[in-house]
Formats: C-alpha cells, sequence, structure tokens
C-alpha cells in the first residue's frame, strides 16, 4: 500500500518528471532527516519547562 | 559509522522488551516499510518497520534477547549507498525509528521512576505522572460485592471487557463489534483479544480510520436492529464521531417519539495516559454525562468493568463507555459466575467509613483509596463512593453517605470547569445542604491542556497527597 501510495513518493517522481535530479532528491532527503535529527537532539537535550510553564500559552489574551 | 536503529517502545511506558525475531541479517537492502524485527512484551508483540532506506550493517543484539532497553541501539543501518564504513551522513546518534501503530499495549506498572541521570546516556526511565496513578490502583484495590462464598479469579480490566463481550456476543447473535484494529490486529490495546477467531469478521469487523463514518454505521445499525459495539482507539478520536453519537445515538428514541432503540455501546480508553499530551489525555466523562439521552458508564475495577459493560450491551439505550488505559493492565478479583451482571445507574461504596466521604470515578478511585489509607494512619476514616456510572448519577448513596459523614470531597482525573464534580458539588448543595459541616472540595486536575513535559504533566493531574489535604480542610484538622 504504502510502496504504490506514498504521496512522498508521488511527489518525488512529480518533481522528478519536471527535471529534479536524483541528486537533488537525494540532497533534500537529507537535508529534511538532519533538520528531524537536530530536532529530536534539541527536544531530548533541552532541560524540562520550569513549573510556572504549567499555565502558559492557553489563552492569548487575560481576561 | 551507519545510522544505530534503537530498540522501539511498543507504548509509553514500556522500558524493556524481548527481541523475539530478526527477520533481515546483515548485508540485507531494506527499504521504508519493510518488517525489520518482531519484538515483544508481556503484553504484545510488535513488528518493528523500517522508517529509512538503506543495508543492515550490523545486528547489534542478537534475536531471543530478553530484557532489551527502550532506546538502546539494535542494529546499525547504512544510508542509501554509503559503506558500512563510511562516514555519518547525519548526526545519526539520536535517529529513531518507530514502529508504526504506536497504541500498542504493555503493562501499565512500570517499576517506580527513579531520578533521571544527566550522566547515563540512553536508554534512561520513561519519566511521567501516569505511574503515580497506576501505584495508586495498584496499592488499593477493593474488594468487590460478591454473593456469599461466590469463589473469585484474579483477571486484568482488559481480560474482564473481553469476557463480558465474549459472553453477549455467545448470547445474543445481533451483538457485534467494530473499530479500527479489533479483528486482525486483536484490538489496539487487546481489548478484543480471540473475537476474530470466535466469532468470525462478519461479528467482529476491521474499520477504516474514520471515526464519524462507523460510528453512524454502528448507530444505523442499532437503529436497524442489531447491537453494536464501537470500539474507538481512544475517545479522543471519539470528538470526530461526536455528532453521531451525541445527534444521532441520543436522540433517536426522543426524536421517534419512543419509537425507535438505538442499542448501542460507544467504548474506549478514556483520560490521561503515560505522556500522551494535550490532545490525547481528555477526559470525556463530564461532555457525554452533559447529554440527555445517553448512558455514561466509568468503571475502576476489573469486576465492575465486566458486569457493566454486560449491562450496557443488553440495555436498549444508547452507552458511552469510558475505560482507562493506564487500568487495562490491572488484576482485579473477579466474581467466577455465569452471568455476571450490574445495575447501570448504582455506585458503590468500595471503602466503607465514617468521617467524611470521597467521591470518584475510574482512576480516580485508585487515588481517593490510597488517600483514604494515609488518612487512617492520621485518625481519619474515609469512605470512598465509586460513581461508575456517571450518568444517571446515583444521588441517593452520594447523599446517604453525606447524611452519616457531614463531609465530602470530589476526586477527579479530568478538568475542573463543568465537570462530575461540578454536578455532585451542586447536588450535595441543594439536597445534602442541611448534612454539610464544610464546603465540598473538589481535587482535579489543573485547568489546563495537558503538558507533555514530565514534571509539568506531574503537577497536572489529580495526586494522593491533594486529596489528604483537601479531606483535612473538610474535617478541620
Amino acid at each position: 500500500m504504502r510502496e504504490h501510495n506514498d504521496p512522498i513518493t508521488h511527489a518525488e517522481r512529480a518533481l522528478e518528471a519536471m527535471g529534479v535530479k536524483q541528486d537533488e532528491l537525494k540532497a533534500i532527503d537529507k537535508e529534511i532527516k538532519d533538520i528531524v535529527v537536530n530536532a529530536a537532539k534539541f527536544a531530548e537535550d533541552t532541560p524540562e519547562p520550569a513549573p510556572a510553564e504549567l499555565y502558559t500559552d492557553v489563552l492569548v489574551g487575560s481576561y | 559509522m551507519a545510522t544505530e536503529l534503537k530498540m522501539p517502545a511498543l507504548s509509553p511506558t514500556m522500558e524493556e522488551g524481548t527481541l523475539a525475531k530478526w527477520l533481515v541479517k546483515e548485508g540485507d537492502d531494506v527499504k521504508s516499510g519493510d518488517i525489520l524485527a518482531e519484538i515483544e512484551t508481556d503484553k504484545a508483540t510488535m513488528e518493528f518497520e523500517a522508517v529509512d532506506e538503506g543495508k543492515i550493517a550490523k545486528i547489534l543484539v542478537p534475536e531471543g534477547t530478553d530484557g532489551v532497553k527502550v532506546g538502546q541501539p539494535i542494529a546499525l543501518l547504512a544510508g542509501d549507498g554509503e559503506s558500512v564504513d563510511a562516514p555519518a551522513a547525519a548526526p545519526v546518534a539520536d535517529t529513531k525509528e518507530q514502529p508504526k501503530p504506536a497504541m500498542t499495549e504493555q503493562s501499565s506498572v512500570p517499576a517506580p521512576e527513579s531520578q533521571q541521570d544527566e550522566a547515563t546516556p540512553t536508554p534512561h526511565v520513561f519519566e511521567t505522572a501516569a505511574r503515580d496513578l497506576v501505584a495508586d490502583v495498584t496499592k488499593t484495590h477493593d474488594d468487590p460485592e460478591v454473593p456469599e462464598g461466590t469463589p473469585v479469579v484474579s483477571m486484568t480490566v482488559r481480560e474482564a471487557l473481553r469476557d463480558a463481550m465474549a459472553e453477549e456476543m455467545r448470547a445474543d447473535e445481533r451483538v457485534f463489534v467494530m473499530g479500527e484494529e479489533v479483528a486482525e490486529y486483536q484490538g489496539a490495546y487487546k481489548v478484543t483479544q480471540n473475537l476474530l477467531q470466535e466469532f468470525g469478521p462478519k461479528r467482529v469487523v476491521d474499520t477504516p480510520i474514520t471515526e464519524y463514518g462507523f460510528a453512524g454505521v454502528g448507530t444505523g445499525a442499532a437503529m436497524g436492529g442489531l447491537r453494536p459495539i464501537v470500539e474507538f482507539m481512544t475517545f479522543n478520536f471519539a470528538m470526530q464521531a461526536i455528532d453521531a453519537i451525541v445527534n444521532s445515538a441520543a436522540k433517536t428514541n426522543y426524536m421517534s417519539g419512543g419509537q425507535m432503540r438505538c442499542p448501542i455501546v460507544f467504548r474506549g480508553p478514556n483520560g490521561a495516559a503515560a505522556r500522551v499530551a494535550a490532545q490525547h489525555s481528555q477526559n470525556y466523562g463530564p461532555w457525554y454525562a452533559h447529554v440527555p439521552g445517553l448512558i455514561v458508564i466509568c468503571p475502576y475495577s476489573a469486576a465492575d468493568a465486566k458486569g457493566l459493560l454486560k449491562a450496557a450491551i443488553r440495555t436498549d439505550d444508547p452507552v458511552v463507555f469510558l475505560e482507562n488505559e493506564l487500568l487495562y493492565g490491572e488484576h482485579f478479583d473477579v466474581p467466577q459466575l455465569d452471568d455476571y451482571v450490574l445495575p447501570i445507574g448504582k455506585a458503590r461504596i468500595v471503602r466503607p467509613g465514617k468521617d467524611v466521604t470521597i467521591v470518584s470515578y475510574s482512576i480516580g478511585v485508585g487515588v481517593a483509596l490510597e488517600a483514604a489509607q494515609e488518612l487512617m494512619t492520621q485518625g481519619i476514616n474515609a469512605e470512598v463512593i465509586d460513581l461508575r456510572t456517571l450518568r444517571p448519577l446515583d444521588k441517593a448513596t452520594v447523599l446517604e453517605s453525606l447524611k452519616r459523614t457531614n463531609r465530602m470531597v470530589v476526586v477527579e482525573e479530568g478538568w475542573p470547569v463543568c465537570s462530575i464534580s461540578s454536578e455532585i458539588i451542586a447536588i450535595a448543595m441543594t439536597e445534602g445542604f442541611d448534612d454539610l459541616d464544610a464546603p465540598v472540595l473538589r481535587v482535579t486536575d489543573i485547568d489546563v491542556p495537558l503538558p507533555y513535559a514530565a514534571n509539568l504533566e506531574k503537577l497536572a493531574l489529580i495526586k494522593t497527597s491533594q486529596v489528604v489535604e483537601a479531606v483535612k480542610a473538610v474535617t478541620y484538622r
């Protein structure tokens, strides 16, 4: 299922049809992988939020 | 250097598992979606799927190894085109692969958490306040009311729910189960284990991922004379289906002037689990209990889960049956009777006492019982009531208890605003005012979306210590 219907694979094919080279697609893949790996690393390495953060970002205004 | 493939977690509370079988060998080329290995815990087996393509450079943990810690590297994957010892294409040490259906169940009684040691590399113990909730349950099992001399058997809530469905399906051929992964996969949390094998694909139906669709199909089937059990993988996903539940199922009898029935059970896990964050931790008890035309059941023990699910399947009214993921793996004594059915709409006094009444439901009952044990050491004898059914609410049991203790605390794993505790407090004030020696207090989750961060999650969820404090406040200690 996924092999034939993966939207990312579809996009790759579409891009190839538009003349984008395999190397360029690989570079995009690598760039995305790096972003994800770095985000995961950031999440694991960052200290936990301060207790005061428990109440933040629920609403924008104060009422 | 190649990408490390790490031992996946089959559930957020899983700490280790068995690497049962490798389905690839060193040197194999794999692509995204290939099954690499089978991972087992005492509760479930999971296929471990490749996320990236590449070559299996090295298998670090041989098959058959027990006690493999989550996060421990189990194999090395060389990236596309790179040789095994080529330089890494990315800072790969933190690359994680996840098995696809992350909802699979694991024991819900993990070991106590230890302080996270900065110097210790992964794997570290997964921190979650859910451990404390489960610990309260484990320490405080109640004794279900059983007729004199009835043998009991210890079983998990998961098994009790399964048995309830199987027994009702044997007794009534109109009863069937549908939902995501209920058949071939045996249930996302293994609650429908072996039902497909016993009853076949006509009565145990895997649905596409469309809650609104299959809740509507189920509701129609109930109108048409069948007795569907619709499983939601979690009630958080059932928000997609709330129109079918509230506007179709709950209104059928009323809007047909009593000419049409809708005997359906919507069931699945509800409330907070371990670190499933803001969108997947909500307690829908108050939401559905708000709706005339629905029955809402929210059991704590395995015996109640069994007896009330059987009753829910039999009743001619639509039932929302709210389970709890953290309770699925908990053992309770269940009476060994051929047909153990409990009445809907009846609370249970799970611990008799005289100084204060603690009212709760679902996993909050464990917290209340734990608090009651602690209060006993301080000379306060608390009565604990498990509401079991949220709609219709058993006011009589609550008020009768209040009449004896004159003090009340409500414990609810959920938000405080417009909650079941709000309702209990309103009932106590309007119908038990003369019995009150102190204002009724409530212990609920903090009024914010449940945080993901472990420390904030812990601050947001109910705790035994808060219940103890509230009881002391209403008893003026």
